[in-house]
C-alpha cells in the first residue's frame, strides 16, 4: 500500500477516522471486528448483507465464531448462505473476520443465464447466448438448432471456445436426423428423457474439424410456447468426465430457459415482421433526380409504442401511358394511429398510383380519391394531402401546381430569404360527399424552395416549458434562416431544429419534403 | 506513381468549397482508380478536408452556408466511395448509429464505410437515432455490436441512455466520435464496452474481438446529480434570464442568443460527466469562434458571470462557471498580449 | 409539473332530444376511445340535435380530429342535426386548415 510521503506519521495523516469509515462503508468485502470477549465492535454494510444476524454489541453469531485465524479462508454456511470467511488477529485479543459470498457454480449459472437469456428478443442472439452458456458451464461444444422460420432447412449456431466467434449454418431435416435424438428433440418429444445420447453416432458436420472424438453427448429439446423452440446439443471430448446428475440438471435448466427466450423472440420476430410489412407502406421512397430541380425529404416516425402514425410522402414520375403529365409529389397524413393508419396510408398511395394512369389534374385526383375513401369498406378513413405537380419553365423556373386537402399549406422560401405561405386550401378527404378546393400555382425562380410539411412539425410539443408548440411562426423563421443552403441541408436543419425543440420529448410523425428550382448546389 | 494525398486533399477542399459535386466525386473516383486505398480516400482526403472546413468556419473565412454546401458534397463523395469499392461482408454484423439529437451524420457514415471496407456487414441508421428505434432494430436484426457515434459532448446524456439500453438487450457498444473526449474518457465513464479514436482504430478494435455480451457492471456510473437535473429542467428559463440581464446591462457587442443556449448545454454536459475541462475547453473554443466574428472574449466573461449570479443555489455549477470565467479571461488576456505585441512590432513590419 | 387536465368529456341535455358533449383538455390518440364512446352513446339515443362544446379543448391530434369528424358524419347518417357551439381559436384554425369551417357553420 502507498501512503502520501513527507509526513512523520503517514498512516494517521492519510487515514482519518472519516476516511476509514468511508473505506469500510464502500468495501465489497465484509469486515467484522470483535473484541477479546468475542463481542462484535464493528460490522460494515457488506458484512451485514452477508450475515444479517451480525450486530455490533452482540456476540459473534455461529458459525463465524468457530473460524480460527488462519491465512486461508474457510467456507461456512450462515442462514443457508455459503460464505467464505478468513479470520485475522489484530492484537490485544481483537480479531477481524473478512467475509465474501461463496457462489456455487449453480448459482453463478442461474444468475448468468437469467442475465443473458432475458436480454434479447432476437432468436439468433438468444441461441448464441444459450450456446455460450453451455460451453461456459457444461461442455466443450454447444450447438443450438432453431426450427425453420421459413423453408425447410434447420438453422444451427455452434460455439466452441477458442474459435473466433460462433459458427452458423443450416442443414436439411434429413441431415439433422443423423444426430442421435435430434429429430425427437426438435419435435419437442422426449422431454422426460435426460437427454444422454450415444456419442459414437455423432456425424462429422456437427463439430468443427480438429475437435477430436466426442466422449459424451446430451441432446435436449428447447420447450417453447407449446411448440418446440428448437434443440440443444452439448458435447464433451473423449476422456472428459461424463455428464453427472448435477450437469444434467443444469443442462435441463439451460434448455428450459433458452426455450422460453427463443420462443418469445420468435413471437416478437413474427409480430414485427407483420408490423414491418404494414409500415413498409409508410417508408418514404428514395427521391429521384428530376431535371431542372432538386428534391429533399425527411420522414421521422413517431416513437410512441404502437403508435405507428400515418405521415407519408411519395413521388410519381411521368410514365409512358395515355395521360401525359409532369412529375408529381404528394405529402399526406392519415388521421389516426397504429396498424389501421398504416394500411390506410398504403391504400392512398396505391390508389393514387392507379388513378394517375387516367387522370393528371390535381383537383380531379383529389375528388376521385375522396370518393374512393368514402366508398372504402373501413369507415372513418380521413386523410389530409398535398398534391404538387412540378413543371419546369423557362429560365430555370419551376411551376408548382398545388392542390391541398385539409393539410397545412406549403411554405415558399424566396431568394431574398422571405417566407410566404401559399394561399391554397381545401377540405379533408373522406368526410364530405362534396369537397371544396382552392388550388394555386407557385412560381419558383432558380434557388427558391417550396416546402411541404406535416403537422407533426408544427405541433411538436417542447421548447422552454416543455409544453409549448413549435408552431407555424417558428417554422417560418427557421425556414428563413436556411436561405442559401443546399436543399437537403435545409430539410435536415429543419428536422434538427424540431428535434431540438422536442428536447427528447415524445414525438409524433414528422414529414418534410422540399422542392428547389434549379440544379445548382445553393446559389 | 503514388498520388500525393495532401495535395489531393487540398484540391478536394477547393472543390467542395465551391459545392462542385461532380468535381469532388470525380476526384475521389479517380483517386480510387489510381490505386489509392479507399480507406485513405475516406480518412486522409474527405475526413481531413471536413475538419479543415470546420476550421475555416471557425475563423469566419467560410460562411455557414458554404460549410453546409461542402458537407453535402462530402456526403455524396463518401457514398460514391462506398458504391465504387465494396467487398462482400466476411465478418460479423455491426450497426452504426448517431446518438439521439446528434446530427453529425457524416463522421459516422465514414466509419460505416471503413468498416465495410474491412469486411464487416455494417448498417448505418443515420443521424439522431431515438432509443426505441435502435432497440427495435437490435431485436429484429440481431447485430453483434452497436457502434455509437457522438460528435457533440452535449449529447452525452442521451448517448449514455442509448449505451445502457443497448447493453440491457445484450449487445455490446463501441463508442466513437469527438463527443466522447479525445482520449475516450466519457466512453469509459458511461460504460461503453470499447472506444476508438478514429475509424481505422474502430475497425482494428472490432477485429481484436469484443465480448459477445456486455460485461456486468458494478453499480451505476456516477453521473448527473441534483444540480444536473435542476439545470436540465430549467435550462430555458435560465437562458432567457441570462439573456434579459445581459440586455439590461447593455452589453455593447453581444454574441447571439444561441451562444447562451450552447453555454448552458455544455455546462449541463460538464455537470453530467463531472468534468470541468469539458466546459472550459468549450469556453476557450467559443471565445476563439466569437473573436473571429469580432465579439471580444469579454462578452463570454460577462455572460458566464451572469450565469453564475443567476445560479446562486447551485454551488457545483457556480464552481464550473468560475473555471469558465477564468478560461475566458485567459483568452482575453492572450488576445491583449498579442495586440500589444502586434502594436509594438507594427513599425517594423511596415 | 403536468398542470393541463387530462381529457374529459361530459354529456349534458340542454333540452329534450338534444345532447351537448362538453370536451375539455387534450384529445390525442390515447384518449380517442373515451371520446368515441361518448359520441357513440349520444348517437345511440333518440336524438334530434348533437352539439359539441369544444371551448375547453386545448389540443387535438389527427386521431382526435377523426373523432370529431365521426361525430359529424355519424350525425349526418342518422339525420341528426350537428352543431359546434363553441371553439377555441386554435381549433378554429385547425378546422379552417381542413376546410370544414364553412360546412360546420362555426360560431362567431
Ligand atoms: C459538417 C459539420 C456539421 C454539419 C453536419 C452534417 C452532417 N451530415 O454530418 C451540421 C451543419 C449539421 C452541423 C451542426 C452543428 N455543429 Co457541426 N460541424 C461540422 C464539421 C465542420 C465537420 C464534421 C465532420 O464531418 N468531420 C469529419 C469527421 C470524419 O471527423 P471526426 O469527427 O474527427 O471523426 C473521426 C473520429 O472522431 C471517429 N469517429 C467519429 N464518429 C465516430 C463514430 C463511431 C461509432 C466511431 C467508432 C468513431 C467515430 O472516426 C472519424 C474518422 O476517423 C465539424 C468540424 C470538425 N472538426 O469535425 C463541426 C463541429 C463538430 N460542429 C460543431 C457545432 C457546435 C455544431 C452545432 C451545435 C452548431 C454550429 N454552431 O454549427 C450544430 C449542432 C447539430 C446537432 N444537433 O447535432 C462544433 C463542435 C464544437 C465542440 N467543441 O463541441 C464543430 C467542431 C464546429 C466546427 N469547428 O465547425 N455541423
Amino acid at each position: 500500500m502507498k501512503w502520501a510521503t513527507g509526513s512523520a506519521d503517514p498512516c494517521h495523516r492519510a487515514v482519518s477516522p472519516g476516511l476509514m469509515a468511508a473505506l469500510l462503508e464502500h468495501s465489497r468485502e465484509g469486515v467484522v471486528v470483535c473484541d477479546a470477549d468475542g463481542v462484535v465492535t464493528l460490522a460494515n454494510p457488506a458484512a451485514v448483507r452477508l450475515a444479517p444476524r451480525l450486530e455490533p454489541g452482540l456476540p459473534l453469531p455461529a458459525p463465524l465464531d468457530s473460524v480460527l485465524s488462519a491465512p486461508e479462508a474457510r467456507v461456512v454456511t450462515h442462514d443457508g448462505r455459503q460464505i467464505q470467511v478468513r479470520a485475522e488477529e489484530l492484537g490485544e485479543g481483537r480479531i477481524a473476520w473478512y467475509l465474501t459470498a461463496e457462489t456455487s457454480r449453480r448459482t453463478e449459472f442461474l444468475l448468468e443465464a437469467a442475465r443473458r437469456l432475458a436480454a434479447s428478443l432476437n432468436p439468433h442472439r438468444c441461441a448464441r447466448a444459450a450456446a455460450e452458456l453451455g460451453t461456459r458451464f457444461l461442455c466443450d461444444a454447444a450447438v443450438v438448432f432453431l426450427p425453420p422460420a421459413s423453408g425447410r432447412r434447420i438453422e444451427w449456431i455452434r460455439v466452441v471456445p477458442g474459435r473466433s466467434g460462433p459458427d452458423e449454418g443450416a442443414v436439411p431435416a434429413a441431415a439433422a436426423a443423423e444426430v442421435p435424438g435430434l429429430t425427437d428433440a426438435l419435435a419437442g418429444l422426449r422431454e422426460d428423457v435426460a437427454g444422454r445420447q450415444d456419442p459414437g453416432g455423432t456425424p462429422d458436420w456437427l463439430l468443427p474439424e480438429g475437435f477430436g472424438p466426442v466422449g459424451h453427448l446430451l441432446v435436449l429439446p428447447l420447450p417453447g410456447n407449446s411448440v418446440s423452440a428448437g434443440a440443444l446439443v452439448l458435447a464433451r471430448r473423449a476422456g472428459r468426465p461424463s455428464f453427472d446428475e448435477d450437469d444434467q440438471g443444469m443442462a435441463y435448466d439451460l434448455a428450459t430457459r433458452a426455450g422460453a427466450a427463443i420462443s418469445a423472440a420468435c413471437l416478437f420476430r413474427d409480430q414485427s415482421t407483420v408490423n414491418g410489412i404494414l409500415t413498409g407502406d409508410l417508408l418514404p421512397p428514395d427521391l429521384p433526380e428530376i431535371e431542372g430541380m432538386r428534391l429533399a425529404g425527411r420522414l421521422r416516425a413517431s416513437q410512441q409504442a404502437g403508435a405507428i402514425g400515418g405521415d407519408f410522402y411519395d413521388v410519381y414520375l411521368p410514365e409512358s401511358g395515355p395521360v401525359e403529365r409532369p412529375p408529381l409529389v404528394i405529402l399526406g397524413d392519415v388521421c389516426g394511429k397504429g396498424a389501421r393508419a398504416a394500411v390506410l396510408a398504403g391504400q392512398v398511395r396505391h390508389s393514387l398510383r392507379t388513378l394517375l394512369l387516367m387522370e393528371s389534374r390535381p383537383e380531379r385526383l383529389l375528388e376521385l380519391l375522396n370518393r374512393s375513401l368514402l366508398a372504402s369498406p373501413s369507415p372513418h378513413s380521413y386523410v389530409t394531402l398535398i398534391l404538387a405537380a412540378l413543371r419546369t419553365a423557362p429560365g430555370g423556373h419551376v411551376q408548382v401546381d398545388l392542390a391541398v386537402a385539409g393539410h397545412p399549406p406549403p411554405l415558399v422560401l424566396r431568394r431574398d430569404g422571405t417566407v410566404e405561405e401559399v394561399a391554397v386550401r381545401g377540405s379533408l378527404l373522406g368526410a364530405l360527399q362534396k369537397i371544396s378546393l382552392w388550388p394555386a400555382t407557385v412560381d419558383l425562380a432558380p434557388g427558391e424552395t417550396c416546402l411541404l410539411y406535416s403537422d407533426g412539425i408544427t405541433e411538436a410539443f417542447g421548447g422552454p416549458s416543455g409544453r409549448e408548440m413549435f408552431g407555424e411562426e417558428r417554422l417560418r423563421r427557421a425556414l428563413a434562416s436556411c436561405a442559401v443552403m443546399p436543399v437537403d441541408a435545409l430539410v435536415e436543419r429543419l428536422e434538427q431544429l424540431s428535434t431540438d425543440w422536442l428536447r427528447g420529448g415524445q414525438q409524433d410523425d414528422r414529414a418534410l419534403l422540399a422542392v428547389r428550382a434549379g440544379r445548382g448546389a445553393s446559389r | 506513381m503514388i498520388p500525393d494525398l495532401p495535395a489531393a486533399a487540398r484540391r478536394y477542399l477547393e472543390l467542395i468549397g465551391r459545392a462542385d459535386e461532380e468535381g469532388a466525386v470525380g476526384l475521389v473516383v479517380s483517386l480510387l482508380d489510381e490505386g489509392v486505398p479507399a480507406e485513405d480516400v475516406l480518412l486522409r482526403v474527405i475526413a481531413t478536408s471536413q475538419r479543415r472546413v470546420g476550421e475555416l468556419w471557425e475563423s469566419d473565412e467560410w460562411p455557414v452556408a458554404r460549410e453546409h454546401g461542402a458537407t453535402k458534397v462530402s456526403e455524396r463523395a463518401v457514398a460514391a466511395v462506398g458504391a465504387h469499392v465494396r467487398p462482400a461482408p466476411s465478418r460479423g454484423r455491426v450497426v452504426v448509429a448517431c446518438a439521439d439529437g446528434e446530427y453529425h451524420a457524416l463522421p459516422a457514415h465514414i466509419v460505416t464505410e471503413v468498416l465495410r471496407l474491412r469486411g464487416w456487414h455494417a448498417d448505418f441508421l443515420g443521424a439522431s437515432v431515438p432509443g426505441p428505434q435502435l432497440i427495435t432494430y437490435l431485436h429484429r436484426e440481431g447485430p453483434d455490436v452497436v457502434a455509437l457515434g457522438c460528435t457533440l459532448a452535449t449529447r452525452l446524456p442521451r448517448a449514455h441512455a442509448l449505451i445502457a439500453a443497448c447493453q440491457a438487450v445484450g449487445v455490446p457498444v463501441l463508442a466513437g466520435g469527438a463527443g466522447f473526449g479525445a482520449d475516450g474518457r466519457y466512453a469509459r465513464l458511461l460504460g461503453a464496452d470499447a472506444w476508438a479514436p478514429t475509424a481505422d482504430a474502430a475497425a482494428d478494435r472490432l477485429a481484436s474481438g469484443l465480448p459477445s455480451f456486455p460485461s456486468a457492471r458494478e453499480g451505476a456510473a456516477r453521473v448527473g446529480g441534483e444540480e444536473y437535473v435542476y439545470l436540465t429542467r430549467h435550462r430555458a428559463e435560465l437562458v432567457s434570464r441570462v439573456a434579459a440581464t445581459l440586455k439590461e446591462a447593455h452589453t455593447p457587442e453581444g454574441g447571439h442568443d444561441d451562444d447562451l443556449g450552447y453555454i448552458a448545454d455544455y455546462l449541463i454536459a460538464a455537470m453530467y460527466v463531472h468534468d470541468a475541462s469539458l466546459f472550459t475547453d468549450y469556453v476557450t473554443w467559443t471565445c476563439g469562434v466569437l473573436l473571429a466574428r469580432k465579439v471580444p472574449a469579454e462578452f463570454v466573461v460577462l455572460a458566464l458571470s451572469v450565469f453564475r449570479d443567476v445560479l446562486n443555489d447551485c454551488p457545483r455549477a457556480q464552481a464550473l462557471l468560475s473555471e469558465g470565467v477564468a478560461a475566458a479571461q485567459m483568452c482575453s488576456a492572450a488576445r491583449q498580449q498579442r495586440r500589444a505585441f502586434d502594436a509594438g512590432h507594427a513599425p517594423f513590419s511596415g | 409539473m403536468q398542470d393541463t387536465p387530462p381529457f374529459q368529456v361530459e354529456a349534458l341535455v340542454p333540452e329534450p332530444g338534444a345532447v351537448r358533449l362538453v370536451m375539455i383538455g387534450e384529445l390525442d390518440y390515447s384518449m380517442v376511445d373515451e371520446a368515441s364512446a361518448a359520441v357513440a352513446k349520444a348517437l345511440a339515443e333518440d336524438l334530434r340535435l348533437l352539439e359539441l362544446d369544444l371551448s375547453g379543448l386545448e389540443f387535438v391530434d389527427s386521431s382526435g380530429m377523426a373523432v370529431l369528424m365521426n361525430a359529424y358524419t355519424g350525425a349526418g347518417e342518422r339525420g341528426v342535426a350537428f352543431r359546434i357551439t363553441a371553439v377555441t381559436p386554435y381549433l378554429r384554425h385547425l378546422l379552417e386548415v381542413i376546410a370544414l369551417d364553412d360546412v360546420l357553420d362555426l360560431p362567431r
